[in-house]
């Protein structure tokens, strides 16, 4: 043996003497290596031609004059041109939309993580009634439509509608419609559809944390919210850091319950970036335009993920250097 | 083992799917050979529309037509004399029913995308120049004019439609003609005759009169079973994901104007400025005496808060008056009063929204569509389209003396009709014929809209509406 046996051939069955011999053996570990790169092709091409090349178009259209509902043939190369007008004209909504999307994800979110803590919190605790039914019944809001959620909250809220109702036999009156009111509506909507989301999540987490260790830290005097805090949220901190970033993922790119409900408005009280992205595009037929705000919706959505996936393997780290 | 089950269950699924596709139709039905029995029809029809069915049976039929529409009570009037049209002519006719907002988008993916999948295509009136202007449409002038395969017949009387509507559907530039109005509506005022008597209140002539009565009513603090009675209801939302519907309607006669009289192409609502902003400020007075949140109401929610006795007036179309008048529907049935709109400071006028059926450029069934389009506008079955829930467009059906006793709100349609009349005849037009017209709706729908939602000035809604619509001409 003229070579030291290498791992493949440790982990076949045929000794590394016999291998050597073989006639065909350098180009069969030569397809060996290349073996699981083939294997990848098909994946790649679909990927290119299913995520990479729609994307790169839509770049590539952010830079064209061109009109929804005429020829590609008529458009032309507008340079910069699109990414100018929204950020210098006045009729442009880009920074007031980007305001309302921010405002409309960051405090959804923030609510319904609050809340879907507190209530797998609530369901972890020792004897919870129906604990199963409970949680069950959580799922249904997130496996509804947004469209469906949108009408039905619609009806919900309308000047004599069901919630007004109930809230005005409590002395509370509510116009949901108005610019003052509609943004609030949505919100409360995502929070309802959503929370639920967290509370699996979580309360899968929590369940995850060995009850040795919070009973070793409750004999050794820890209160409830000391253990809370420095043993199960270490814990949960991966698994709300993973459950927010996709909840970012998805709000950032919501249109279904803000169209449904109001389209933007009332003026544009509601006009988050997935409206105003429609509006350039089927209103003012604008493919430059409507391209470039995706753009930026997708630069926001990279920039987000990006400063998440960093908060996450800081936290690992952190996690790592003090249990070393 | 496994293996062999997955092979059997492969099998199955492959016999299954065979089985399936053999039970669906691969080639059109062919017509019927044998001639059907129109006795049944004979109380509905003339013998001449019997006889004239039978003949496009012959040349059409086993043809499936393919319709877009968008939800409309005219189209649901359609649907229900379709099977009777498909009995007596032999051509399926498939709808694919959307709503309003969405119909466009999808007639013109459709076409951008080369499917190219309806012989006919439902249209508002401002939707069509976009159409027509993009080739979208086959111009009707040679069908009406007798010069194509199917012959136009003496009972579609064009010219008794009336020409507040067809004008809708008629190039201003080349007079070219492209859909067939099969219903319309005109703006009316809806009022609640019980409160206007009870409080001594008179059909307002001015708006500035409407306004006060509106406020008066408001500041009643009506309340009927638990129900607040606000002064008015009206759609704030943009229509059609367009323009504002009020503001367009208002802002001639307040004085005001949105393209240039003459060219109908350049943005000129600062030549007017003063008109402008009053039809504006205008509307965001009076939401304030109306149900809360307005400014986000459709024509749907706007007619369903005066139906539930919500509002005592409302401004709506007059297509969404019989569901006022139907009791399953409404609570107002008989306490409610239908008037023409009231005249500004520049005169009375209305503007007509007119729906069609138009044949595309790019069917492969236009006679069997042509057909089709002129069966549904015989006299004969607008009367039936009547029946059934549709909106008139005939002037005879409208003077007809029983309809007008039959529906109350025929009258004042037909006021509303001409004042909108009167309007054209100013080159009055609240959707400016040109290819990117959506383009300018969206741009006053969202200046109106954040004006009514107090986010902007009415002065700054009619500077903004000016420099956006120049920014789009600028760019055509």
């Amino acid at each position: 043996m003229d070579h030291p046996p290498s791992v493949d051939d440790m982990h076949g069955t045929t000794p590394n003497s016999l291998v050597a011999t073989r006639p065909n053996a350098g180009r069969r570990q030569s397809l060996r290596r290349w073996l699981p790169y083939l294997c990848l092709v098909p994946a790649v091409i679909t990927s290119f031609g299913v995520l990479l090349y729609p994307t790169l178009r839509m770049f590539q259209y952010s830079f064209l004059n061109w009109s929804f509902g005429k020829s590609y043939e008529t458009a032309e190369w507008d340079g910069l041109a699109n990414y100018q007008w929204l950020i210098t004209s006045q009729s442009s909504t880009l920074f007031h939309s980007l305001r309302l999307t921010l405002l409309y994800a960051g405090t959804s979110i923030v609510c319904e993580l609050v809340l879907g803590l507190a209530i797998a919190v609530l369901l972890n605790r020792r004897h919870v009634f129906g604990r199963q039914v409970v949680l069950t019944g959580f799922m249904i809001p997130t496996l509804l439509m947004p469209v469906m959620v949108g009408m039905m909250w619609r009806m919900y809220m309308y000047p004599n509608g069901m919630l007004s109702y109930f809230l005005g036999l409590v002395g509370i009156r509510i116009d949901w419609y108005t610019a003052t009111w509609a943004m609030p509506a949505v919100i409360l909507i995502e929070i309802w559809q959503f929370t639920p989301f967290f509370v699996i999540s979580l309360f899968a987490g929590l369940r995850a944390i060995s009850a040795e260790i919070l009973e070793a830290a409750a004999i050794d005097g820890a209160s409830g919210w000391y253990r809370f805090w420095h043993i199960s949220m270490p814990y949960l901190r991966p698994i709300i850091v993973v459950t927010s970033m996709i909840r970012v993922l998805w709000i950032l790119k919501s249109f279904d319950i803000v169209y449904t409900m109001f389209t933007g408005g009332p003026g544009s009280a509601t006009e988050i970036l997935g409206i105003s992205i429609y509006r350039a595009l089927f209103l003012s037929r604008n493919i430059g335009r409507s391209a470039a705000l995706s753009v930026i919706l997708a630069a926001l959505t990279l920039l987000v993920t990006f400063a998440f996936v960093r908060f996450a393997y800081r936290s690992r780290e952190v996690m790592e250097s003090a249990t070393s | 083992m496994l293996y062999a089950r997955n092979w059997m269950i492969a099998c199955f699924s492959l016999v299954l799917v065979v089985a399936l596709a053999g039970c669906v139709p691969a080639v059109p039905s062919e017509p019927s050979e044998a001639p059907i029995d129109t006795s049944q029809y004979a109380d509905r029809y003339s013998d001449e529309l019997l006889t004239w069915a039978a003949g496009i049976r012959d040349a059409y039929g086993g043809t499936t037509l393919n319709m877009l529409g968008f939800a409309h009570p005219t189209l649901n009037a359609m649907k229900a004399i379709t099977a009777e049209w498909e009995d007596l002519t032999g051509i399926t006719v498939v709808y694919d029913e959307t709503d309003l907002a969405k119909v466009r988008d999808k007639f013109v993916l459709d076409i951008t995308s080369g499917a190219n999948s309806y012989d006919l295509v439902m249209t508002a009136e401002v939707q069509a120049p976009e159409y027509w202007n993009l080739g979208y449409l086959e111009p009707l002038d040679a069908w009406l004019n007798g010069e194509m395969d199917v012959a136009t017949e003496a009972w579609l009387d064009w010219d008794d439609l009336h020409p507040g509507y067809t004008m809708m559907f008629t190039s201003v530039q080349d007079g070219s003609r492209y859909a067939v109005p099969i219903s319309g509506e005109v703006a009316l005022l809806f009022y609640r005759t019980d409160i206007f008597d009870e409080l001594g209140l008179t059909v307002p002539a001015t708006y500035d009169e409407m306004l006060e009565t509106a406020k008066f009513i408001n500041d009643q603090g009506i309340v009927e079973d638990g129900r607040t009675v606000h002064g008015i209801s009206f759609r704030g939302r943009p229509a059609l994901g367009g323009g504002n519907w009020i503001w367009s309607i208002i802002v001639f006669p307040f004085g005001g104007q949105i393209v240039d009289l003459d060219d109908q192409v350049t943005p000129a609502v600062l030549d007017k400025k003063e008109g402008a902003v009053a039809a504006i400020a205008w509307e965001t007075e009076i939401a304030k005496h109306g149900v809360p949140g307005i400014a986000s109401f459709d024509p749907f929610d706007a007619i369903n808060q005066y139906k539930q006795g919500f509002a005592a007036m409302s401004i709506e179309a007059s297509v969404l008056s019989p569901g006022v008048l139907n009791p399953d529907e409404s609570i107002v049935t008989d306490l409610t009063g239908f008037a023409p709109l009231p005249a500004g400071p520049n005169g009375s006028f209305n503007q007509t929204f007119a729906h069609g059926v138009a044949m595309t450029a790019s069917g492969e069934n236009k006679g069997a569509a042509y057909a089709f389009i002129q069966w549904m506008l015989g006299r004969a079955n607008q009367d039936l389209l009547l029946e059934n829930g549709g909106a008139p467009v005939r002037r005879s059906a409208m003077e007809d003396p029983a309809n007008q006793e039959k529906w109350p709100y025929i009258e004042a349609t037909l006021l509303g009709l001409d004042q909108a009349a009167a309007a054209y005849a100013n080159r009055y037009f609240a959707t400016p014929q040109v290819e990117w017209v959506l383009e300018y709706l969206n741009v006053w729908s969202v200046n109106v809209s954040r004006a009514i939602a107090e986010e902007i000035s009415a002065e700054e809604a009619v500077e903004n509406i000016q420099s956006g619509m120049d920014e789009i001409l600028a760019q055509k």
